[in-house]
């Protein structure tokens, strides 16, 4: 008999610049997963490997950098605040 | 003007070094089409000379502050060694694809004059998923540095009118530090507090260049959030509120530092931050009474069994009463007066007492119909009146009509006082202003931006309340002459304050008894600088006897006639500075009120069948 993965969802905002977004996302889902959603629901342009999430905890950026983890992996709570962001280079 | 001078000095350095240089321009939102850019942030960057990068962590740092102080990400700004473009690199790598976003491009390391900045920059424009090249003038208004002493000239002749120093300096209020603080107290009626807070800080960010706050992290309460800069952090909120007045000032909320202050407002009490004050002033309110009191008087008033009903108009002159206070203070500190302070008081806007022994505790009631009344003049009486009624209906409805006439357009120096005005909205008709702000949802509130003597005459004729707010006495006249059945008239000269009821002008003075024939060419907005607390004080004794002459159980206690307080800094006394009078019928009456047809034309109006 195997075990079902646990339903959970999850509400999180995302802020990419001036926008803040609302999502769910099962707590299962891997970063990648979740990347992906929110560099579309932004319009933004892929390749999806140009952005990087961050999780905004107690004023601290912590990179979610490792895409095979999952929400849970990283210990992101309902209600959490994520940051969109990719490199800035002018010249 | 700052902006601009801080982002190209530290562009100057990078250019020192024969770098390029990246900045952003961050900023309050104060509505839907008008952010101030108050602040420039400079991210870490690996800089060369003709290329700069901001790696993701520190883009990431960028938008926490945007998430956590609720700032608006206005502009991305780089430096070029030569004239300024915008590259392929600065069309494809921007720090956010997002609509109306802007990158500015400037030339030669910065090594620019500030007054050419908006020339020689390159402006583009992100839309539709492309740049595109926009004059600096049509998305930038840039506030010019006189702008700064227009804003504080009239608080300069109001310092003026204490001191007789030949020169006073404005900047000596630069290092005059103030604190407002808000304890754990705001928990128990956080709508009456925090109207307290935010007034404290509108009139405080006219006065003063240097204001912390102390508060409880809560959000704005519901009943705020119809306005739509209020939905936000109460920290950030009031942080919007100081820079949208003066954004030449500093504010910082909960600082860790420990700093030591010149004066601490507390609004309740102080529970829970420990500040380190010279002086302490302390500000509360219960249902019609206002109080004030100096820390050593701490013990004079048992709160918990005071602090009854909330009033919204009683919270707000108490809020006036403690700012006045702060201001004397900077008189006696910062310009060498000698006035001496109120220790206590207990002011009651039901009958004007000074040192009121109860509060009548008269509820007011939950709806109120002020039928159809005329606002002549929405300056900076006339918006303090509306200020009011949209804080009286966070927790009251009022219904009826409102008819504000005002010809004007706001002007820059008009900031120092009008405290619905942020400085988005001059050159814009002030009876707009007015609208733009308050939003009352039972009342109508329509905006007649004219002069009184353009309405028609039906109108003029028919006025059953009129609230005169306005600065000339020849319109005064006209008001009267109308014949209005009860007239409302407030008037603030630096710091003396003026307010009258003509009702039964049958027996006692009208309008024109207190501005006689001879005052018709004082142009008043010149010789007397008002006070931005004492012109809202005085709103509070109108907005009060609007309401009570709309509620049965409260309209004896309407103004006889006339209130005045000849000066709101000076201590008040019953004996000495309250003046609460019945004034006789003057011989060189502006309106001629002793004649026969003016007292005939008033009974056929409104007393004929009595």
């Amino acid at each position: 008999m195997t075990s079902k993965p646990e339903e959970k969802w999850i509400s999180v905002k995302v802020r990419y610049a001036n926008q803040v977004k609302k999502f769910k996302f099962n707590v299962h889902f891997n970063i990648r997963r979740v990347r992906e959603e929110v560099v579309r629901a932004f319009n933004l342009r892929p390749p999806f490997d140009n952005y990087q999430l961050y999780w905004l905890k107690n004023g601290t950026q912590i990179p979610l950098s490792d895409l095979n983890k999952s929400l849970l992996e990283y210990g992101i709570p309902d209600g959490a605040t994520l940051l969109l962001v990719h490199v800035h280079v002018v010249g | 003007m700052q902006v601009i001078e801080k982002t190209l000095k530290i562009m100057q350095k990078y250019g020192e070094q024969n770098r390029e240089c990246i900045a952003y321009w961050l900023g309050e939102r104060l509505d839907e089409d008008c952010i101030v850019v108050n602040e420039v942030y400079i991210p870490k960057q690996y800089a060369t000379a003709i290329v700069s990068k901001v790696q993701e962590t520190d883009v990431a740092k960028l938008f926490s502050i945007l998430e956590i102080d609720e700032k608006v990400l206005v502009a991305q700004l780089h430096t070029h060694p030569g004239s300024a473009f915008h590259s392929s690199i600065d069309d494809e790598y921007p720090v956010a694809f997002e609509k109306n976003f802007l990158s500015l491009v400037v030339p030669y390391y910065g090594f620019i004059d500030i007054d050419s900045f908006p020339k020689l920059s390159k402006v583009h424009i992100y839309n539709e998923g492309s740049w595109s090249e926009t004059p600096f003038e049509k998305v930038f208004s840039v506030i010019p540095r006189r702008f700064r002493n227009d804003l504080f000239h009239r608080t300069k002749l109001l310092i003026k009118d204490y001191v007789s120093q030949a020169s006073v300096h404005i900047n000596q209020l630069a290092n005059y530090r103030v604190a407002v603080v808000l304890g754990e107290v705001l928990f128990e009626n956080v709508l009456k507090y925090l109207s307290m807070l935010i007034t404290a800080i509108n009139l405080l960010a006219r006065l003063s260049f240097n204001v912390d706050v102390f508060l409880p992290e809560i959000d704005t309460p519901e009943e705020f959030k119809n306005i739509s800069i209020y939905k936000r952090k109460v920290s950030n909120l009031v942080r919007t509120i100081y820079y949208s007045i003066n954004p030449f000032g500093t504010m910082k909320v909960n600082s860790k530092k420990k700093e030591q202050y010149d004066v601490a407002l507390a609004i309740g009490a102080e529970n829970g931050f420990e500040v380190n004050a010279k002086k302490r002033f302390f500000i509360d309110s219960s249902t019609w009474l206002s109080l004030f009191w100096q820390q050593e008087d701490f013990c004079g008033y048992s709160l918990n069994s005071e602090i009854k009903g909330y009033n919204p108009i009683s919270a707000c002159a108490a809020v006036t009463l403690g700012i006045a206070e702060v201001f004397k203070s900077v008189l006696n500190d910062v310009y060498g007066l000698n006035v001496e302070p109120n220790k206590s008081l207990r002011f009651s806007l039901l009958n004007y007492s000074i040192d009121s022994p109860v509060d009548f505790e008269l509820q007011l009631p939950e709806v109120i119909d002020i039928g159809k009344v005329y606002l002549i003049g929405a300056g900076s009486l006339g918006s303090a009146i509306m200020y009011l009624l949209s804080l009286f209906s966070l927790r009251y409805k009022i219904r009826g009509t409102m008819y504000i006439v005002d010809p004007d357009v706001l002007e820059a120096s008009n900031l120092s006082r009008h405290i619905l005005a942020t400085i988005a909205d001059i050159g814009d008709f002030k009876v707009d202003i007015v609208l733009k702000r308050v939003r009352i949802p039972s009342l109508k509130v329509v905006s007649i931006p004219g002069k009184y003597q353009d309405l028609s005459l039906s109108d003029r004729e028919n006025m059953d309340i009129a609230m005169v707010a306005v600065d000339n006495v020849e319109t005064r006249w006209c008001i009267q002459r109308d014949l209005p059945r009860v007239l409302l008239h407030g008037a603030v000269y630096s710091n003396s304050i003026l307010v009258s009821r003509h009702y039964d002008i049958i027996n006692k003075g009208c309008l024109g008894c207190i501005y006689w024939k001879d005052t018709a060419k004082v142009d008043e907005t010149r010789v007397y600088p008002a006070a931005p607390y004492a012109l809202l004080f005085a709103g509070t004794v109108m907005v009060a006897e609007l309401l009570k002459e709309r509620t049965p159980w409260l309209r004896q206690y309407v103004l006889n006639n006339v209130l005045e307080v000849p000066d709101l800094l000076v201590l008040l006394k019953h004996d000495v500075s309250w003046f609460h009078r019945i004034l006789g019928k003057a011989d060189e009456c502006g309106c001629n009120c002793k004649d026969e047809s003016f007292i005939s034309r008033y009974i056929d109006k409104w007393l004929k069948g009595c």
